[in-house]
């Protein structure tokens, strides 16, 4: 009895794995956040308020200029470890999900069929996600660092969020590509379910 | 569906089978019965005519229109 070749492969084992990794990763970044590392100092990394560090001359050279602000908290209340798991664990999980429902659309893909409009729905909801939730993320991994940087440095306001915020671009391209894919592979489901029940 | 198929009507006026059907048309049995059912989405103009052919009707008698 031969085995039929899941077409996916090995696309799916690839997903599957970085689902893995990425779900591994998040769930120990929360637990280290949220638990190993409870009384001892949060760090954060910001690329607002560089300027707060003056530019040092250095020899006849030039001047060395720091490109990122490193504020520590050596006492963080437990708001401040709430902005600081926010800054260390949305991203990957927003990575975490986004795999999920790859690996979600692969896997029924390969038992329902390529070419059906679940498949297509579930495309649309990868290229939904992948839009909003990806930079959303992001958002919130830059408004955490900022709110703690508003506690050190008051000058700090809504332009040093947009400063602050790093664009995932590639979500915002890759989202529009998902939900046109999704729209035309859904044309092409129902073309096929009419060609089937053509007599 | 609005259109309605009459193939029941046609095969007990001529006492055809469906199977006897399939066979003189070259259509299978199964997609005769999806026809016959009022399951399929689109017929196409070989498989009409062919039936046509078959039971010596015209495509009025085979298909109609219900309006609604």
């Amino acid at each position: 009895m031969t085995v039929a070749r899941d077409p996916l492969q090995p696309l799916t084992g690839i997903v599957r794995l970085l689902w893995s990794v990425t779900t591994v990763l998040s769930l120990t970044a929360i637990t280290l956040v949220t638990v190993a590392s409870y009384g001892t100092s949060v760090c954060f990394t910001s690329q607002v308020g560089t300027e707060l560090i003056r530019t040092v001359p250095h020899g006849e050279v030039g001047y060395v200029s720091a490109g990122s602000l490193r504020v520590c908290l050596s006492e963080p209340s437990g708001w401040e470890r709430v902005l600081y798991l926010v800054d260390v664990a949305l991203p990957m999980v927003s990575y975490a999900v986004l795999f999920l429902l790859l690996m979600g659309l692969l896997e029924r893909g390969a038992v329902e069929g390529v070419h059906t409009v679940a498949t297509a729905d579930r495309l649309r909801r990868l290229g939904w996600f992948t839009l909003v939730a990806v930079p959303v993320a992001t958002l919130g991994e830059a408004a955490a660092r900022i709110l703690v940087l508003a506690e050190v440095r008051p000058e700090t306001d809504l332009t040093s969020l947009t400063a602050e915020w790093d664009v995932p671009w590639w979500a915002v391209v890759s989202g529009l590509g998902l939900l046109a894919l999704g729209k035309i592979m859904r044309t092409s489901a129902e073309m096929r379910a009419d060609l089937e029940g053509t007599v | 569906m609005s259109i309605q198929v009459h193939l029941d009507r046609l095969l007990a006026e001529r006492g055809m089978t469906l199977t006897e059907l399939a066979d003189r048309v070259g259509v299978t049995v199964v997609n005769l019965s999806i026809l016959k059912n009022g399951r399929a989405r689109a017929i196409r103009f070989s498989t009409l005519t062919a039936l046509c052919e078959a039971l010596d009707c015209q495509p009025g008698d085979l298909l109609s229109h219900r309006p609604g």
